[in-house]
């Protein structure tokens, strides 16, 4: 009962509540009444038979005196207005019967023999009564009743109203309970289960409904104070959580990073070639540097104070002592070329001393860390490059001068050669032509013939010594860099190759808007070379066609120059391009055998290649690149 | 036509016949006045000065550059220097075809640069034409004439 009662619902302990009381002050009110009645009737129906059996002694006391039976047979026939008695006797003073009534529902009784003294008893539903009839202390005679006796019908009957108002008053106790949970038992669930949804779902924001001002309300009220205290409470415990739960990270982070610095400082230490020390804030060396020991042999206890100063070279000891003094004083870093003591190979070895303060989170000195560079390798390197750029330069300077003065001697040279060569062919040639003219009538066919031929012979060697000319100033020439149109430079050169053989019929193709970045004096005697040996080469064919365009061979862009002329054996291309190297005789096709040295000359002057493609009266192509070459497309 | 001199400036004697001889064949029939350098080509123009003959300053002057003694463009220099030379038309005829000889030529302020070719029928097509234009066409201010 205890155990159901703390665990059940208000609801269902209001409605017990309310049943209980109810019910018990029912039965309690119910069974004293019931009690109360039973006895009042059992009392009252004694005086009232008590009653009637004095008043049927006075009335038969006399027909018993005088031995009357009818008298009181007829008398005790007016018992029938009294439905309840159910027979009546008189007994005579010796225990006869003397006159007997019995009611019409009752008419087989048969009364006792013989009389009783007065008492009272009740036999089921029947109550007997025996009354002795006494006049002046002598007893007359016995009356005897029967009479119906109903307690039992009555406790039933007084049970069945007790049950019946019970069962009304439960059912209105019922409606009220209801009522009430509704008033009191409601807002009280509702707390509860907003309390559950808090504990399930942590949201504190929730709130509850007042609905009354009793204390209830006040608990509503003080309810929802309570959850914004706790949801408030709840967002600071979490940002905190959270501010705690971000430091532990950072510290951990930090951790880590602290251990992989360590970590990577160790390994950088036992890795570096520089040999790294220590100093305290004094200045003085940390007894244990294994790297400085390794390296210059020195044991700890040798290092002490100025101690590690022996190890380096007694040139630099003082300068060195100075340097460092004032670093610390200054908490400058320092840097200092010395020469330290190398025990592996027992020399001196030129380093590269570095030290760098160290402070603390204060801003205070904490201690130097130095590293010692072994750069002995790299200065002798660098001495030695030194030593080398110099004599380089040196030798530069006199390939240069004598370059320079070569040059000027070709320059001296080709002036002269301009000059002082054509001259006399000039006056054989006009001396011959005089021959020629003015004394014509004395020489015979074989004679002007001769003179002819002398005059061929000296302008062909002064259009020799103008190619070579021209080959020599392509060699030193100084170039321009800019964008030339070559299409343009190629009508040009043809126009002038038309205009010199008007009568000639050739097919001459050129592929307009071809540029590169040369230099365009240059490349017009490249184009005047090429196109005019195309057009001398292509004289005797019917249909000669010539082409200047772009295409690609292997790959790559060039530009070429195509005729379908005599052509050559490709077994001589590589004679080609030099210099007085013909591969025609000068009957068939004159020229100087310059020329094409020439083109080769400017072409590789601007970076660039030339080749030959050709087969004996197939034609000839000639490839060449430049840089930047463009075929722009109008 | 201008009938005042022609001034030649050569040293070659061979050259000197040939140009005589086109100028002949031409039939250019001013007066060839030949000096052998430098020297010789300024002291005619200057001393000229001195005997006061104005009539004998040249219609035109054939140059060579590389002369003894004084060379072609220092003679050229000279002649545009002086007030009374500078506008006389001085034709540079040489054997050298330097790049550097024609734009200092240019430069010094002469009319015309001509190189001599090998070939003698276009040596005289060149003086022909050099005549023409320079002995028939060309007209000089009239205080120099």
């Amino acid at each position: 009962m205890m155990g159901w009662f703390t665990r059940g619902s208000i609801r269902g302990k209001l409605f017990a509540g309310v049943l209980l009381t109810t019910t018990s002050a029912l039965v309690v009110s119910g069974v004293v009444m019931v009690l109360y009645d039973l006895s009042d009737y059992n009392t009252r129906l004694l005086q009232d038979l008590t009653t009637q059996s004095r008043l049927l002694a006075l009335a038969n006391a006399s027909a018993l005196q005088f031995d009357d039976p009818k008298v009181a047979q007829e008398s005790l026939a007016t018992l029938e207005a009294r439905p309840q008695i159910l027979a009546t006797a008189l007994y005579n003073a010796k225990g006869a019967l003397f006159a007997t009534y019995r009611s019409k529902e009752n008419p087989d009784e048969s009364f006792p023999a013989l009389p009783e003294t007065d008492n009272q008893h009740v036999d089921g539903r029947q109550i007997v009564i025996f009354r002795r009839i006494v006049d002046h202390n002598e007893i007359l005679g016995t009356i005897y009743i029967k009479a119906r006796y109903q307690l039992y019908d009555r406790a039933w009957q007084y049970a069945g109203i007790v049950l019946s108002v019970a069962a009304l008053a439960l059912i209105v106790s019922m409606l009220f309970s209801l009522w009430l949970q509704a008033r009191v038992a409601r807002p009280i669930l509702r707390i509860t289960d907003l309390a559950r949804q808090i504990s399930e779902r942590r949201d504190y924001s929730l709130r509850a409904e007042k609905t009354t001002d009793d204390e209830i309300g006040y608990l509503v009220d003080a309810f929802n104070e309570l959850l914004a205290q706790v949801g408030q409470r709840s967002a600071e415990l979490e940002s905190t959580n959270q501010q705690l739960q971000q430091h532990i990270t950072e510290r951990d982070l930090a951790g880590r990073a602290l251990l992989e610095s360590e970590r990577r400082y160790r390994t950088l230490v036992t890795a570096l070639t520089s040999v790294v020390w220590l100093a305290d804030v004094e200045g003085n060396l940390i007894d244990e540097q294994l790297r400085w020991g390794e390296y210059t042999g020195q044991t700890p206890a040798q290092l002490r104070l100025w101690g590690w100063l022996e190890a380096f070279h007694s040139d630099d000891r003082e300068m060195l002592k100075t340097a460092w003094v004032q670093a610390r004083a200054s908490m400058q870093p320092l840097k200092y070329e010395a020469q330290l003591w190398q025990a592996a190979t027992q020399t001196y070895h030129y380093v590269n001393i570095g030290a760098v303060p160290l402070y603390d989170e204060g801003g205070n000195l904490r201690e130097w860390i130095g590293t010692a560079d072994d750069v002995d390798e790299r200065r002798r390197a660098l001495l030695e490059v030194q030593r080398l750029n110099a004599e380089l330069e040196q030798r530069v300077g006199e390939r240069t001068a004598e370059l320079e003065r070569a040059n000027k001697e070709l320059e001296a040279f080709s002036y002269s050669v301009s000059h002082d060569l054509r001259t006399p062919l000039r006056a054989i040639d006009g001396f011959s032509q005089a021959l020629l003219e003015d004394y014509a009538n004395q020489l015979d066919a074989t004679g002007s013939d001769y003179l002819t031929r002398v005059r061929a012979a000296a302008q062909r060697m002064g259009r020799l010594i103008d190619a070579l000319l021209t080959l020599a100033r392509v060699s030193r020439a100084s170039m321009s860099q800019e964008r030339v149109n070559l299409s343009a430079i190629a009508e040009e050169i043809v126009e002038e190759l038309r205009a010199a053989e008007p009568a000639r019929a050739a097919d001459v193709r050129i592929t307009s808007r071809l540029s590169a970045m040369s230099d365009p004096y240059l490349l017009r005697i490249v184009l005047e070379n090429l196109l005019s040996n195309a057009w001398k080469y292509s004289a005797k064919r019917e249909q000669a066609l010539i082409e200047f365009g772009m295409r690609n061979q292997d790959g790559k862009p060039c530009f070429f120059v195509q005729d379908n002329g005599a052509g050559f054996d490709m077994a001589y291309a590589s004679k080609l391009f030099g210099a007085f190297q013909r591969l025609h005789d000068a009957k068939e096709f004159a020229g100087t055998g310059v020329g094409l040295a020439t083109v080769q000359r400017i072409i590789h002057r601007h970076g660039g290649h030339i080749w030959v493609d050709a087969a004996v009266d197939k034609g000839a192509i000639f490839y060449f690149t430049l840089p930047l070459m463009k075929e722009a497309h109008a | 036509m201008n009938t005042r001199p022609i001034l030649l400036v050569e040293d070659n004697p061979d050259d000197e016949a040939l140009a005589l001889r086109a100028f002949a064949k031409l039939n250019i029939s001013n007066k060839i006045i030949v000096a052998r350098d430098g020297v010789e080509a300024l002291d005619y123009l200057f001393s000229a000065d001195a005997t006061g003959g104005i009539s004998k300053l040249p219609a035109l002057i054939l140059l060579d550059l590389k002369l003894p003694k004084v060379d072609g463009l220092q003679v050229l220099q000279q002649i545009r220097d002086n007030e009374r030379t500078q506008i006389l038309p001085v034709v540079i005829l040489t054997s050298s075809r330097e790049e550097q000889d024609l734009v200092r030529g240019y430069n010094l302020g002469a009319n015309s640069y001509v190189r001599k070719p090998v070939d003698y029928n276009e040596f005289v097509n060149a003086v022909s034409q050099l005549g023409i234009f320079w002995l028939l066409l060309n007209e000089l201010p009239d205080s120099s004439s």
